[in-house]
């Protein structure tokens, strides 16, 4: 099972302004003049190879959008307008032939979680079968809403292909194809659902958009399911820790409570997702340095004490990597 | 690890508050008696550390009682001096620091130690007027006499002082 993210931004989608973008390549030209001191002129791949990924890719501009696929089932996690480069891809398969089938969860509907729906191509052709997933009872009417005028000027009725609808119960199991999906409540200022991904005994937890204000097992309650037993987990980090503590009721979370969540659980991987989309790659990469700080510092008292912690790998994932669950 | 715990001494309008264990995310709070006390000390010197769940409970505590009580934190010991300065948020505004504590170690005999460091000598809190700083020389080993030298990098150990 393999997860691609097509989105990590979180509120709005992020793109680059021009100066920024000139800024960031101005840096990157500099360094590379340093570097042919040493190296070799033309050698672009090995100046890259030794350059922070971040500082040349970004982490991305797209809302949350998440690709789920196994060997025989695709599954779509939210349509945020990272949906939109991703429905451009199913057009060179099936889809663009009007013999696609799609299937699409929506975790919530803030606009962030939707704003790529009128803009995913298979649903504009005829012959597509698009399947919506949530728990909250209106999903049909929240998608509707998204293509109504004056917001979007082709309406719901002109949808060409076919659209079909299945409220999924709560904390039950549901199989979309070979992957099997059980959605568990988060903490979002309105009704949000993480969800517990299996297939083939591998297990991913996407927990997005959440702000974790129950913190033990005992608080989760049912919706503690969601973490146990994971291998993989993808969380909100869209603040520091600090911000989020002061964002009371914003609905988000921050890196090192997700990082004390994996390790409570045992959690193989985390990769912080949801970006806060007036964060610059170098603020993401200093919440990246905090983390490690607040982690190095964490193993430390716990090795005086003789309880070494569990090893958790952990990011903060960029747009576009393919996660292999 | 132990549990989270605190014991609670009220004196006229000094309410006292002595935690121990380690602070996570089973920390209790409610076990701690409501009290109109205008002043509230913290003691922190038997807390063997915190994680961030833990201080997510902590700072949804302490924030309403600082806005109704004088907190003063004292003898933090340097698990939670770490935090306070990486990650933020456990000094609540108008809170006073009045003791850390620093770990030495002696390189002769390789003692450790924390020694405890008071607001107003080791290092000093700022205010509208003043900037905040600190001082760090080498000790005497209690142990064998030699020169102990602060264990830590003073200015991330002592980072807390300059946050907003």
């Amino acid at each position: 099972m393999k997860a691609k993210l097509w989105g990590v931004r979180g509120s709005l989608p992020a793109p680059y302004t021009p100066e920024y973008l000139e800024k960031k390549v101005r840096g990157l030209l500099q360094d590379y003049g340093e570097y042919l001191k040493d190296n070799a002129e033309g050698d672009v791949d090995g100046f890259l190879n030794q350059t922070e990924r971040h500082r040349y890719q970004g982490f991305g501009g797209h809302t949350a959008c998440v690709e789920i696929s196994t060997d025989s089932s695709q599954l779509v996690i939210d349509g945020g307008s990272g949906l939109r480069r991703l429905g451009e891809k199913m057009m060179l398969g099936p889809a663009g032939l009007g013999r696609g089938e799609m299937h699409i969860l929506m975790t919530h509907f803030h606009w962030d979680h939707i704003i790529g729906l009128p803009f995913f191509i298979p649903l504009f052709v005829p012959g597509n079968d698009i399947h919506f997933y949530a728990v909250q009872e209106d999903l049909e009417e929240r998608i509707r809403a998204v293509f109504r005028k004056p917001n979007f000027p082709v309406p719901y009725e002109a949808l060409p292909s076919k659209i079909h609808y299945h409220q999924i119960a709560a904390r039950q199991p549901k199989a979309v194809g070979d992957i099997v999906v059980t959605p568990y409540e988060l903490d979002h200022p309105d009704p949000c659902w993480g969800l517990r991904i299996e297939n083939k005994g591998r297990v991913l937890t996407y927990a997005v958009d959440t702000e974790c204000n129950r913190l033990s097992r005992k608080e989760m309650g049912e919706d503690a399911k969601l973490y146990e037993n994971s291998h993989v987990l993808i969380f909100d980090a869209q603040y520091s820790f600090l911000e989020a503590a002061e964002k009371v009721n914003w609905g988000h979370a921050s890196a090192p409570v997700g990082l004390d969540l994996a390790i409570r659980e045992g959690i193989e991987r985390v990769y912080f997702v949801h970006h806060d989309p007036a964060a610059s790659d170098e603020k993401i990469m200093k919440s990246a340095a905090q983390t490690a700080e607040y982690f190095n510092k964490l193993k430390e008292t716990y090795v005086k004490k003789n309880e070494p912690l569990p090893n958790v790998e952990w990011s903060f994932a960029p747009e576009g990597i393919t996660i292999e669950i | 690890m132990k549990q989270f715990e605190v014991e609670a001494e009220q004196s006229g309008e000094q309410l006292t508050l002595r935690f121990s264990g380690f602070l996570n995310e089973e920390a209790d709070f409610t076990q701690i008696p409501e009290s109109q006390a205008q002043n509230v000390a913290l003691n922190l010197e038997q807390l063997e550390g915190s994680n961030s769940l833990g201080l997510k409970k902590w700072i949804s505590w302490i924030t309403p009682v600082s806005q109704t009580a004088q907190i003063t934190i004292e003898k933090a010991p340097p698990e939670i001096v770490n935090q306070m300065s990486i990650l933020s948020g456990f000094v609540p505004k108008g809170a006073k620091v009045s003791s850390i504590f620093v770990p030495y170690y002696c390189d002769s005999c390789g003692h450790e130690e924390n020694i405890l460091f008071e607001n107003g000598s080791g290092f000093v809190t700022g205010t509208a007027a003043t900037k905040p700083g600190y001082r760090i020389d080498d000790r005497p080993c209690t142990q064998c006499g030699a020169d102990a030298e602060a264990d830590v990098l003073p200015e991330a150990y002592f980072k807390f002082l300059f946050q907003k």
